[in-house]
């Protein structure tokens, strides 16, 4: 490997036989993938075999990190967790923050590949070169925290440790991954560490990293990186708020979706006001490499329990909160609690809810199919107690436990009630209130995820340029580029915020160039993102995912949020052969011949013929 | 005699420190073999900090324990000194006082050196939990 920034070996695992062996990193898959996501979308199409079920001993589970994770790049500790997600049946990767990432670079791993099944549960225990699997028998059925604690108990300070929940255990479809109170996070990674009897990994690296830079050169480009985003006057609202900054003002403006989607706007969101959460602030959190430090220690009391944890993040307040008509901040914060515990996405786990909660007002679910639970929107004393039922998959638990589209088909109604795209759940912007979201939503390869292209950034906040929030013209463009260079950033792996925060594409470009001594251009940023867009679609046409499966619930073209003075919908049907040919995708989304030849892809191509 | 101070309180946990000190003593990034290096105590949820770094102040444990001259105080810069060629890697160092570390690839001893008057990890701190103060 001539490029700095990587270890040069991915750390194989077969947990049916106990063996590790490594997989190298080419110098060829680091010029056409960069890192992270795009290893992740390459190594996941060339190991998984079509159709397999995700819970099945064929699927695998994937860590990446980026040649910038661990380097001193701003936000660079990032790791990503890839898999055929249980939830979507489409190629899913979940990122997390944390010291995690950059310790497994440390131990000298650029990535990990698990294969197999567990006859008993185990933990992953990875002390740089010395890989083992030790007995976690002990831990199987404990929650997130506690596994972790006990692991820490037993390892020392020195460790970085992640664990799956009861949750991942029962294979709840949006099971996560937590490292401390770092989730990785939606599409059911969770449940794949369940179904393989993976309870935890634990990684120690004394090792180091060489970067492509010389040493004084290379510090004073951190620097100068590390300056813009602190005198970025954005920086302040993540610094004090953490993500929660931002959520009054998407209400104010008819972007925050209420009520499973009735509605884009809340009355009255005072209650979980940024300026309130932030009263039960005890202490700032960071990241690794990061000076934005979005994270905070929080503490709290409901109905007599107390919790230390972290500080509420923007998603899982809308998803536990306005999303299902709630707004008692301490049972908001209590139930995002509840879930990093269980180790189960709150986003989903909100829009279980909230379908649930429509069904039930629509007359379609009854009080006895429901097991009795009071589904009423706004009903915030329901959260705790069900959220546990769709860890245990007890009753009526064990039909949300599916995520809303699965739930849907359980009972045999209420599709059209499910707010999701390929099976992922819609994320808090509104796709009426932000079009190329919208189209953002149906076209990302993983489902409905904002941070594929956060295109709010441009349609509303002005900050990579200066659209129309409702009128799409222009937008098939936007999300194409966006989503090109989103793929980079997550192949770095940088942190989505950096977007808001003063870091161009030429900047992306410069802090991969840092790290591995590429000498990479704007150009170079969004060929290789086109590059890893194009074969995640791969993966998805190869399952038989087709036209039909970019599509928004008909909720959104067919209805107005009456909250919304202009009355706007969106149809982003009417944008799809736009953005087919913005992509050189055919007219049913099938990557062309000609395109995938220009991004040297040609060996792929007979998968999709 | 100066040293650098931290202020468990402020620190953030973002490791920018051990990075920038472990790239720029040894041309890697590699927080376990830096001069400063932060952890914290994981059995309890968020707990507290803790930072190794050389204090300055003490007796110079590490001076006294070393057998052969290899690391020794530097009365003008007020700093120890560490010297790879008389090194025998006894590992005597590393007993002597917590906030000593080596290097796993080089067997260096890594001791703060106040990067010889304005300290990198200081200057990278986004939160001032770490200063550099002078002993009244």
């Amino acid at each position: 490997m001539k490029y700095g920034g990587y270890t040069g070996k991915i750390l194989t695992v077969d947990l049916a036989s106990g063996s590790f062996g490594e997989m190298p990193v080419t110098e060829e898959l680091a010029e056409g993938y960069l890192g992270g996501r795009g290893f992740a979308a390459k190594i996941l199409y060339d190991e998984l075999a079509p159709g397999i079920d995700p819970l099945g001993p064929e699927n695998k589970i994937l860590f990446v990190t980026g040649p910038a994770t661990g380097t001193l790049v701003p936000t660079a500790s990032r790791i990503g967790i890839g898999c055929k997600s249980p939830l979507t049946g489409a190629q899913s990767v979940s990122y997390m923050g944390g010291h995690f990432g950059a310790q497994l670079k440390y131990a000298g791993w650029d990535g990990i590949l698990v294969s197999g099944v567990s006859a008993s549960p185990v933990t992953l225990v990875i002390d740089d070169g010395r890989v083992r699997l030790d007995d976690a028998t002990a831990l199987w059925g404990k929650d997130t925290y506690q596994s972790q604690r006990e692991l820490a108990a037993f390892l020392g300070r020195d460790f970085q440790l992640g664990a799956i929940g009861p949750a991942g255990e029962n294979l709840v479809s949006y099971a996560n991954f937590m490292h401390v109170q770092h989730a990785a996070g939606r599409g059911g990674i969770g449940a794949v560490f369940g179904s393989k009897k993976l309870k935890a990994v634990a990684v120690r690296g004394t090792g180091g990293i060489t970067v492509g830079t010389s040493t004084a050169e290379y510090i004073t480009q951190c620097r100068e990186l590390h300056q813009i985003i602190m005198e970025n006057p954005v920086r302040d609202g993540f610094r004090w708020f953490g993500t929660t900054g931002m959520l009054p003002y998407m209400n104010e403006v008819v972007g925050l979706p209420y009520r499973n989607h009735q509605d884009d706007r809340a009355p009255d969101v005072s209650d979980i006001h940024n300026e309130e959460i932030a009263k039960y602030v005890k202490r700032y959190e960071a990241c690794g490499g990061c000076n934005v430090i979005c994270g905070s220690v929080v503490e709290f009391e409901r109905q007599g329990r107390s919790y230390r944890t972290e500080r509420i993040e923007h998603e899982s307040v809308w998803a536990l909160g306005p999303l299902c008509g709630i707004t008692d901040l301490p049972a908001i914060m209590e139930a995002g609690h509840v879930c990093d515990l269980l180790g189960m996405d709150t986003m989903s786990a909100g829009a279980a809810l909230s379908w649930a909660m429509e069904a039930r007002e629509k007359g379609l679910l009854s009080a006895a199919d429901v097991d009795g639970l009071d589904l009423s929107f706004g009903n915030a004393d329901v959260l705790y107690d069900t959220l546990h039922r769709i860890a245990a998959r007890d009753g009526f638990g064990d039909v949300l436990a599916r995520g809303s589209r699965g739930a849907a088909e359980a009972v045999g109604k209420g599709a059209e009630l499910a707010m999701q795209v390929k099976g992922l759940d819609i994320a808090a912007y509104a796709p009426r209130g932000f079009s190329g979201m919208a189209l953002n939503y149906a076209t990302a390869a993983r489902g409905a995820d904002h941070n594929k292209a956060f295109t709010v950034a441009a349609e509303f906040l002005g900050v990579l340029g200066d659209y129309d929030r409702y009128d799409t013209t222009g937008k098939p463009r936007l999300v194409k580029t966006m989503q090109d260079s989103t793929a980079v950033i997550d192949s770095l792996i940088m942190c989505m915020f950096t977007v808001d925060l003063g870091i161009s594409v030429e900047l992306y470009a410069r802090c991969g160039s840092l790290p591995t001594g590429m000498d990479l251009t704007a150009d170079d940023v969004y060929t290789i993102g086109e590059r890893i867009n194009t074969v995640e679609r791969l993966f998805n046409v190869r399952e038989g995912f087709t036209r039909a499966d970019d599509r928004l619930p008909g909720r959104f073209a067919a209805e107005a949020a009456p909250s919304d003075p202009g009355a706007h919908t969106v149809d982003v049907a009417s944008l799809m052969d736009e953005y087919y040919v913005e992509r050189s995708w055919d007219t049913q989304g099938v990557p062309t011949g000609t395109m995938l030849a220009r991004l040297g892809l040609t060996d792929m191509a007979a998968a999709v013929r | 005699m100066t040293y650098v101070t931290f202020h468990k309180e402020k620190c953030i946990a973002c490791d920018l420190c051990s990075e920038v000190c472990s790239l720029s003593k040894l041309g890697r990034i590699q927080p376990a073999a830096a001069a400063i290096r932060i952890t914290r105590d994981p059995a309890v949820y968020f707990g507290e900090m803790r930072c190794a770094v050389c204090d300055m102040a003490h007796d110079r444990a590490c001076v006294e324990s070393c057998p052969v001259d290899a690391l020794t105080f530097e009365e003008s810069s007020g700093v120890v000194r560490f010297d790879a060629e008389l090194c025998t890697d006894c590992g005597a160092c590393l007993d002597s006082c917590p906030n000593v570390a080596q290097d796993a690839i080089s067997r260096r001893i890594m001791i703060c050196d106040l990067c010889d008057g304005d300290p990198m990890c200081v200057q990278w701190c986004p939160e001032a939990a770490l200063t550099w103060e002078a002993e009244a």
